[in-house]
Parts: C-alpha cells; sequence; structure tokens
C-alpha cells in the first residue's frame, strides 16, 4: 500500500487565511460571550419564583432527551424535516471537530504528551467521508423542504404577529430565511470544496465520498483547479462564520435557548398553577408589569422560536379569537426587549442612588397581550402540550387575569356572578348551599359527617358543583352512585360540607377566593382523612389531586372513569347489556392532556358488550378543548366561532351515535354543540359511568 | 360630595326561606348573609360619584354585630367609614327611618342613596319615611342619576315608562335594578377595609322612639306547589278557570 486512505488536511490553504480562521472562532467565541450576557441581563428582571434549580440529573436527562431526541418536534408533520437538518448540523460540527482533532490538537497532543492523536485514515476516513456526505445530502433535502413549506405552503402556524407589535431588529428582519440560506450554501459550497479537492489530487478511494467524487467531476470538466479550491475554500470559511455567528444573533439561537429552557421546565404537575404565598403583606398580585413574571417566564419569551406548534390546536386560534398563544408570547418578549434598557437602568439607578427612568411605552396588559387575549384561554393545555421547548403558557396568562381580578377588580361581567355564587353558597351557580346533596335524596347515600367511623368508608364520593346542581349532570351523580352501590363499594359524600375546589375562581385569576375555599375543603377533608377520593368531575380532580397539596391536602384521588374501570377489572362491576352502538369518547383537558389519564374511559366503555368505541385523531393528550375550561363555562364566547361546535364537529366525523363524555361541562357543551347542530335525533351525549349504568341495569332498554 | 348610604343585611336570595314553626320568624341556620341587592347599587353608585367629584361616602347600619360583616363588604368595595347602629332587636321601618334620620342630622351627608326596598319584607318604606322625618326632596327608584352643582337629575322608572324629576340637594335617591352593576372588591379593596373605620353606635343612645309601631302576627310560608292535571279540551279548561281557579 503506498498510497495511504486520508486527506491532506488544510491543503492548498495559504498561512493567512488559516490565520484568518482562528481568529474569527476566537471573535464568535466572544459574540456567544456577549449574546449570553445581555440575555442573561434581560432574564434577570425576573423574579425568583419556584425552584427550577432541584432534580438537576433528571432536568439534564430530560433536556437531552428531548432535545436531542426533538421527540416534540418530530410529533407534528414536517417535524422530521427539522430533524433532518438538526442532526446533519450536529453531525457536520462534529466532524469538523474531528479534523480538527487531527491537525491542530494532534500537533499540539505531540508536544505536550507526546501522543500522536491521529486517527483520521483507513476505514475510519472512508466511513467519515460516507457520513458527511449523507449529512450534506439530508442537510440540503431539509432546508429545501424548509424553503418549501414556509414559501409556497405557508401554514397558519407559521404566521407573525402584527408588525406594529414586533421589533425592527436584525434578529427580526434575517428571520430564518437568513441563516437558512446561509445553511444551505455553506452546505453547497463544503460539498464543492470536497469535489475540488478530489479533483485537483485525484484519489484511488474517492467511491466513499459519493456526492463529493460527482461534483469534483464536474467541477474538473468545467476546468477548476488549485486557484479555484483555494478561493473556494476562503468563500466557504466565510460562510461557515457567518452562520455560526447567526447562532447568538438570530433566531438560529433558539438551537441554545431551546435546550436551556427544557432543562428549566416545569416538572411538577402539569396545569398546577403557582399559588400565592403571602396575601397580607404582598402589595401587588398577578403580574401587570412584565417585570414581575419570573426569570423562567421570561426565559420562556426569550426561548420561543416561533414555530406555532402551540397553536395548531389551540380552541382560541381555531375558532377566529383574539387570544393566540405564539402571537402572546412573541408580543411579551418584544415588549420586554423594549423595556429592558428602561428596567436595567432603573436597577442600575437603585444601586447607585440615581433617578429611576420611568417606562413610558405601551402597558403590558391593555395594550401588549389585551384583555381579549388574557380572558380567551380557556386553559386546556394543548400550547404546552405542543411546545417542544417547554414554554409555560397558562401560568403567564393567569397571573395576568390574577392581576385585572385582585388589584383592578376587572374582569368580564358574567363572571362577578361565578364569584359571588362561590363566595357566598359554595357553588359557581350560587345555587343554596343547603340543596347542595339535595341530588341524593332518597338513594340512602350516607354523608360523612354522619358516618361513625369515617375510616370504614372505602372511597369518599366528591360530587362536583355541576353533579351536585346542574340537573343533567344530576342524573350523572345518580349513575355513578348506582355504579357504586352495585359493586358494593362502601362510599360516603360530604353533602352540605363540600364546596366549590375553587377552580372557576383560580382558572379566573381569583386567587384569593381560591385559597379561601381550598383552606376550607382542606379543613374539611383533612378532619374525615378519606383513604380514597373519587370524582365525576376531571376539573375537581385536578384540584384536588394536584393543587390541594400546597394547601395542606394530600389525598389518593381517582377520577370515576379509572375506578369504573378498576371495579371491572376486579369483576366488581359486570357491564352485561348489550349496547350496540359506535361510541367516541371526548377526552377532557384536564384528564388526559393535564394528568395523562385516557384508558380507564376506554377500559370502561369496551367492557360494555356490543360498543365500538372510535377514536378520532384528537383525542388522548391530543383532544380538542370542549371551549368551557379556564372558567369561561362563566361567561360568554362573544369572539369568533363556537369552540364545542368545532369541537362537535371533529366528533362528529367519527359518525358515533353516542358521544361519550367524563366531564360534566363536556357534557353541557357537548349537548349544546348537538342541538346547536340540529342532530338531537341521530346522536346523543351519555357521561361514560351513565352508559355503564346502561349496561348493567337489571331492566332491558 | 358627602354621600350616606344606608345598608341592610338580608338572606341571599338563592337561600330557601323556612318559616319557623311557630310563624314568629324565619329559620336563620343555613341562611347566608349578603348586603340587600338593591343597598349595594346604592353603594355603587354612591362610589361613583365619588369617583367623578371627590367627596366621601358614609355606609349606616341597623342591627346586630353581625352585621359587621356586611358593612366590612361595603367598605371593601370603596366606602369610606362605617357606623353599625347596635340594636339587638329588630326594629320596624319607622324606627329604623327615624335612627337614618339622626344619623343624617349628626352626619349632615348631601345626598342619601339607599336601595328602593329590602328584599326581605319588601316593605319599601325607609326611604321615604326619611324624606319626610328630614324634609328633603326625594327620587325613588332611581335608574339614572346626575349632578350639576347642587342640582341633581333622576330618571325613575315608573310604571310604563320613565319620569325625569330635577331637585337641590340634599335630597334622598332609592335605587332600582338597572342604575348600575355592583362592582367586586379588589384585594387591596378588601385589605385596606379592615382598617377602615367601623364605628358602633347603641340605638337607644340616639333618644329615638324605638317602639314598634307595626306587629309582625304570623309569618305563614307559601302553600307547597300542587302538581299540574291535564284536562281534555278547551271548554273544560274555560270551565276550570272560572270555576275553580276563579281567575276568569
Amino acid at each position: 500500500m503506498n498510497e495511504q486512505i486520508t486527506r491532506p488536511i488544510l491543503w492548498n490553504v495559504p498561512v493567512p487565511f488559516i490565520v484568518m480562521m482562528y481568529g474569527l472562532l476566537v471573535l464568535l467565541l466572544a459574540a456567544f460571550v456577549y449574546a449570553g450576557w445581555r440575555w442573561y441581563r434581560v432574564v434577570s428582571l425576573g423574579q425568583a419564583g419556584e425552584n427550577r434549580f432541584d432534580q438537576m440529573p433528571r432536568r439534564v436527562m430530560l433536556m437531552l432527551r428531548d432535545a436531542i431526541g426533538q421527540g416534540y418536534v418530530i410529533r407534528e408533520t414536517w417535524g422530521w424535516m427539522h430533524y433532518a437538518f438538526y442532526v446533519s448540523f450536529i453531525g457536520l460540527t462534529i466532524g469538523t471537530t474531528i479534523v480538527m482533532f487531527n491537525s491542530d490538537l494532534r500537533e499540539a497532543s505531540k508536544f505536550l504528551f507526546g501522543y500522536d492523536l491521529y486517527f483520521y485514515y483507513g476505514d475510519f476516513y472512508l466511513f467519515f467521508k460516507a457520513a458527511m456526505d449523507t449529512f450534506f445530502l439530508l442537510l440540503v433535502i431539509g432546508v429545501l423542504f424548509e424553503f418549501f413549506r414556509r414559501i409556497v405552503r405557508r401554514p397558519t402556524v407559521l404566521n407573525s404577529p402584527p408588525e406594529e407589535k414586533v421589533i425592527d431588529n436584525w434578529e427580526n428582519r434575517l428571520g430564518y430565511w437568513f441563516p437558512m440560506t446561509l445553511m444551505l450554501l455553506v452546505v453547497v459550497t463544503g460539498l464543492m470544496l470536497e469535489g475540488a479537492r478530489i479533483n485537483a489530487l485525484h484519489p484511488s478511494f474517492t467511491e466513499w465520498a459519493y456526492l463529493g467524487r460527482q461534483v469534483g467531476a464536474l467541477e474538473g470538466a468545467l476546468g477548476a483547479g488549485r486557484t479555484f479550491h483555494r478561493w473556494l475554500w476562503l468563500v466557504h470559511v466565510l460562510l461557515v462564520y457567518s452562520l455560526l455567528f447567526c447562532f447568538p444573533f438570530t433566531k438560529l439561537r433558539h438551537f441554545i435557548f431551546g435546550p436551556i429552557n427544557l432543562l428549566f421546565r416545569n416538572l411538577g404537575p402539569r396545569g398546577r398553577l403557582a399559588p400565592i404565598k403571602d396575601f397580607e403583606n404582598a402589595e401587588t398580585f398577578g403580574v401587570s408589569q412584565v417585570e414581575q413574571y419570573t426569570w423562567k417566564q421570561l426565559l420562556d419569551m426569550s426561548s420561543c422560536l416561533e414555530c406555532g406548534r402551540c397553536t395548531i390546536n389551540c380552541p382560541t386560534v381555531n375558532t377566529g379569537k383574539t387570544l393566540n398563544p405564539k402571537y402572546l408570547v412573541i408580543e411579551q418578549r418584544e415588549h420586554l426587549l423594549q423595556k429592558a434598557p428602561t428596567l436595567l437602568a432603573a436597577r442600575a439607578a437603585a444601586k447607585d442612588g440615581g433617578e429611576a427612568p420611568a417606562w413610558e411605552g405601551p402597558d403590558m396588559i391593555t395594550e401588549v397581550a389585551t384583555e381579549a387575549a388574557v380572558w380567551g384561554c380557556t386553559t386546556c393545555g394543548w400550547c404546552e402540550e405542543g411546545c417542544p421547548i417547554g414554554i409555560e403558557h397558562i401560568q403567564r396568562i393567569v397571573d395576568m387575569r390574577r392581576n385585572l381580578v385582585l388589584m383592578e377588580a376587572k374582569f368580564p361581567q358574567q363572571a362577578t356572578n361565578a364569584f359571588k355564587g362561590i363566595e357566598v353558597q359554595g357553588n359557581p351557580w350560587g345555587l343554596a348551599q343547603e340543596k347542595r346533596a339535595e341530588w341524593a335524596q332518597g338513594l340512602d347515600i350516607p354523608e360523612m359527617a354522619e358516618v361513625e367511623d369515617p375510616s370504614s368508608i372505602e372511597m369518599l364520593y366528591w360530587v362536583g358543583c355541576a353533579g351536585s346542581y346542574d340537573e343533567r349532570n344530576q342524573r350523572v351523580s345518580r349513575a355513578f352512585s348506582s355504579l357504586m352501590k352495585q359493586a358494593g363499594v362502601k362510599f360516603a359524600i360530604l353533602g352540605r360540607e363540600e364546596m366549590c375546589t375553587g377552580d372557576p375562581a383560580r382558572r379566573l385569576g381569583n386567587e384569593y377566593l381560591y385559597a379561601t375555599v381550598a383552606q376550607q375543603n382542606v379543613e374539611t377533608l383533612n378532619r374525615y382523612k378519606p383513604r380514597r377520593i373519587v370524582t365525576q368531575c376531571p376539573h375537581c380532580f385536578h384540584n384536588l389531586k394536584n393543587e390541594y397539596p400546597d394547601f395542606g391536602g394530600n389525598y389518593e384521588v381517582m377520577h370515576e372513569a379509572e375506578f369504573i374501570a378498576e371495579l371491572i377489572k376486579s369483576g366488581r362491576l359486570k357491564p352485561s347489556q348489550a349496547i350496540n352502538e359506535r361510541i367516541t369518547y371526548h377526552d377532557p383537558c384536564y384528564m388526559a392532556r393535564h394528568n395523562r389519564k385516557w384508558d380507564g374511559a376506554r377500559e370502561a366503555l369496551r367492557a360494555i358488550p356490543g360498543t365500538d368505541v372510535a377514536d378520532i385523531d384528537l383525542s388522548k393528550n391530543r383532544t380538542f378543548c370542549c371551549g368551557a375550561g379556564g372558567g369561561c363555562f362563566w361567561k360568554e364566547e362573544h369572539e369568533g366561532t363556537r369552540i364545542n361546535q368545532k369541537r362537535f364537529d371533529q366528533i362528529n366525523g367519527a359518525k358515533p351515535k353516542t358521544l361519550a363524555v367524563g366531564c360534566p361541562f363536556c357534557m353541557t357543551m357537548m349537548e349544546d354543540a348537538v342541538k346547536s347542530r340540529s342532530l338531537e335525533e341521530e346522536m346523543r351525549v351519555r357521561d361514560l359511568a351513565e352508559l355503564v349504568a346502561e349496561s348493567t341495569s337489571t331492566q332491558t332498554k | 360630595m358627602k354621600i350616606l348610604v344606608p345598608v341592610k343585611r338580608v338572606p341571599d336570595p338563592a337561600t330557601t326561606i323556612r318559616v319557623l314553626p311557630d310563624g314568629s320568624g324565619i329559620a336563620t341556620d343555613n341562611v347566608k348573609w349578603v348586603i340587600n341587592p338593591f343597598d349595594e347599587i346604592a353603594i355603587e353608585e354612591a362610589l361613583r360619584i365619588k369617583e367623578k367629584q371627590g367627596g366621601e361616602v358614609v355606609l349606616v347600619a341597623v342591627g346586630q354585630q353581625t352585621w359587621q360583616e356586611q358593612l366590612r363588604t361595603g367598605l371593601a368595595m370603596g366606602a369610606d367609614r362605617a357606623i353599625l347602629v347596635r340594636s339587638e332587636a329588630a326594629l320596624d321601618t319607622l324606627a329604623i327611618a327615624r335612627l337614618l334620620a339622626k344619623i343624617a342630622e349628626e352626619q349632615k351627608p348631601d345626598i342619601i342613596i339607599l336601595g328602593k326596598q329590602a328584599i326581605d319584607d319588601d316593605s319599601n318604606q325607609v326611604g321615604q319615611m326619611l324624606a319626610e322625618m328630614l324634609g328633603w326632596p326625594q327620587a325613588t327608584f332611581a335608574s339614572k342619576v346626575e349632578f350639576q352643582d347642587r342640582k341633581c337629575t333622576v330618571v325613575r322608572e315608573v310604571d310604563g315608562g320613565l319620569e325625569t324629576v330635577a331637585f337641590d340637594l340634599p335630597a334622598i335617591v332609592t335605587t332600582d335594578l338597572r342604575l348600575n352593576e355592583p362592582r367586586y372588591a379588589s384585594l387591596p379593596g378588601i385589605m385596606k377595609a379592615r382598617k377602615k373605620e367601623l364605628k358602633e353606635i347603641p340605638a337607644d343612645s340616639l333618644g329615638v322612639d324605638l317602639t314598634p309601631k307595626l306587629k309582625i302576627k304570623k309569618l305563614d310560608p307559601p302553600p307547597k306547589r300542587q302538581a299540574g292535571r291535564k284536562v281534555a279540551s278547551v271548554e273544560e279548561l274555560v270551565q276550570v278557570l272560572h270555576n275553580e281557579a276563579k281567575v276568569i
């Protein structure tokens, strides 16, 4: 073997070029430090908030999984396109590093350790060449598809907020088209460079560089020689640096911000809102000024890469309402960046005792976010489900609601009734508290207060306001109770001692009222120390399970779906009457999305003989909101089209005979939608407990 | 402008009222208490006037210690201070009006705004009596209140239409349902209300004749609703309405 399988590194490159290359590298590192420092100053304007430095090993693992694995990116159509150039870019960067190891570091290693760090030859070299050419190819394909998508397809998720709300800076001017174009040029010139060298040196082992040799042949035919290669090298290196400088300064910075944001993501229960700890001594509540957000919330804004995944199944975006989580987070970021110099100057002034400048720009809630957007959110959680980098949208919106409600008492008029109802009668309908257990009259269901030994109660049934007061949902309460009776479950209710969990108040920003009722409920529950609690309302479930721990209440909580499935599995309930129907289950957001529970309902429905349980695409964690969450049940839906009709039409696509629900509010919304579509004859809406009860009842239908 | 707002504590409208077996009153266990909704409208109107032209809003209630709760709610909405005239016994409208007149003489408000009636006994008398005792003009059932210097213009809801009256201050205005939508107290408002002045005065210290002129003999619950029944024809319906129900 007289010819070694390798290539000369930095062949045909004059020394000044090489000096320039390393000079730029130093400049690049300085640019990263500078950009990092600038962003750090902006993010550090935020408040401390909850600890996001706990569980670091787990945080790092999850960050690597979702950043490198790109699970949330690939999940949506076109995600593989991003994956293609993401992987290729990393591959090519690793490739460049390997080359560096084998040239400059090789010399350094020889000098320092007397070890020849050199493996850029032989089989590895051939494999390396093939891999690099493949990455070239993948990157080009990925970028071209990206251009096709952005220029030809223009999906609505890529829409941007109105111009006047976006700063005129280089990052926004260059957008994604600039770094993407550079990426393409870098790869093309890289390939041409490889080809030019092959063409000039004619090594005998070029078949592994399967792209480079073709390009080289073409360049040779066109008469390219060493001079061409030399200048091409310069162009390529300058393009590479232009691209690298994009990382700190253009939207490509999401390459770094994304993983950092994932590192500090919420590890607590999904959909849980942070409580206000101290009502007595705080001067303001909620957020009206951008700097009142926590640093993580400011990091969220800074990190948003504008992919629009948060909008794909957002109920407000899809029904033509003002709220668009993508716009909101971008608008808030732009506002933050505009306000940051003033805030930083104020901070400096506070330190040095100078005069703090006043902010004279727009007001964040009324002018940047707008109140219509703030009140639109149903807290269904799709935006957080969709976001590939763990941006928390709900808390940011509820923080603004808290400010409007607690500080200004400014909120949709209809919500007043819900607040007062909870305040006075313990339910948002404002119906008499003493009537809370009227639905159970004659059913012989014990109330906890009458039970001699509360620990003998196997299951505390938390009925909820809808199950207690709403006529339609009272039927569900009766059906569910009858199931528990049939199964011989020893259960009791709280009766008049039960109060609204406070969910509507909390989601609507009335944290003070929420804290009041939560404390009372926790007090009641802790007195009885229930072994397990079952709810028929996912909102009650979520509050009892995930939010009451903040108020000293820790309970084992189940949703009716899980409990019914458990009773069927253990043979305590035997559905026997056939329901020969196609049934589509509409997953409630607060079970499926926020609490990842969707199997119980399906198990229960499938256990009924004769059922054909048909899921639609938008189900389980991808379910679409019925429009009632986030306290929206208690206020009018003025803008755009109706969310419940949108959801109903999606389900109607599967042509079920029965639309099954597992939430009293979904029940109301879906029944309304069926009526508004005049399909009462074709379709019925039933709670899954009603369906199971139908099947276990001894009478025939 | 100094505004006096008399406030009454009443059962929440959603509460089912149960009459005590002996008919002497209503059962108060399980009753949730609120500010009389019409008085709440009066507080809201007073606050709006104060926000527009400055001044002071003073709440006054005649009742027991528990009534402090409702006065605090009013203070949380934004009233400046409150007076609770303590009386353990339930008083009739005339006695209440006399006490309020006394308070008004002391406080010298420019205007007294109160609910047109309380939703518990629906008397609709205190405002009118108060106007007579003070010798002030009155505008009851107000659905719009406007000021020009010391002149007040009120749009009243009367049967089949609206009536506009104008008069000089001081005066009495009683509020109707459509006057405004009462506000919800802000949290700083609730916090501040705890520290606002709430003065208690014993009713018998005001030198007013509190002897009831009105005696409630007995309360009866409304008869239980009977189940409906179907009639076979229009003729029978007319017969039944005429002979049994005696409505036609």
